[in-house]
């Protein structure tokens, strides 16, 4: 099959396109917030399930795109406080000791001499900083 | 993440999700999932693995 387009056609049809994918991410966000509202785990299993989707499919980047850009703000908040003390709030505890390292998506934090802990910051809940 | 947690694989690690902590010796980190050995190798068997997911995981401990 053939289609004969000009180069202004094939620009706007891309246009159109990339709203189409915009709307979509935006209903699937606005559902799993108001699946959050109402409380439950089925919420956390939905994201949890478009999470893993994403890391199987290499070829969709959207899904790590919206993951990375759900922890940005801590990502952002932490990277200026290497080698500061720190108190990272997961849902699955907490961790407190000195910010060595800020990557894409995680961070270490040295507990003790012995103890280092890689955090999910997908999985952040809150971070304090101390002003030391 | 995935690559960081490589550096840590034979290492005594603490895997917790947000129902529960995972302990044991980490096996592998990829393909978007992290296996940890949760006894000790015995006999033909190579003990007990507990698979994660490595979006449901919150933070890996090293113990040791």
């Amino acid at each position: 099959m053939w289609i004969w387009a000009s180069e202004k056609e094939i620009r706007l049809w891309l246009d159109g396109l990339r709203q189409l994918i915009d709307q979509i991410s935006v209903g699937r966000d606005s559902t799993l917030d108001g699946m959050e509202d109402k409380g439950g785990k089925a919420a956390s299993s939905v994201r949890q399930e478009s999470g893993q989707e994403g890391e199987r499919d290499d070829g969709d980047a959207m899904p790590r795109a919206r993951a990375s850009r759900a922890s940005a703000p801590i990502q952002s908040s932490l990277e200026s406080a290497l080698g500061r003390k720190v108190e990272l709030s997961t849902v699955g505890g907490s961790i407190q000791g000195v910010l060595a390292e800020v990557g894409d998506g995680f961070a270490v934090v040295r507990e003790s001499e012995e103890l280092i802990v890689i955090a999910n910051l997908d999985q952040a809940i809150y971070v304090e900083v101390s002003g030391e | 993440m995935t690559d960081r947690l490589q550096g840590w694989i034979g290492r005594e690690v603490q895997a917790a999700t947000a129902s529960e902590v995972v302990a044991g010796v980490l096996v592998s980190a990829d393909e978007g999932r992290l296996v940890v050995r949760t006894s000790g190798v015995s006999g033909y068997g190579n003990g007990r693995h507990a698979v994660l997911p490595l979006a449901s995981i919150c933070y890996v401990r090293l113990i040791a």
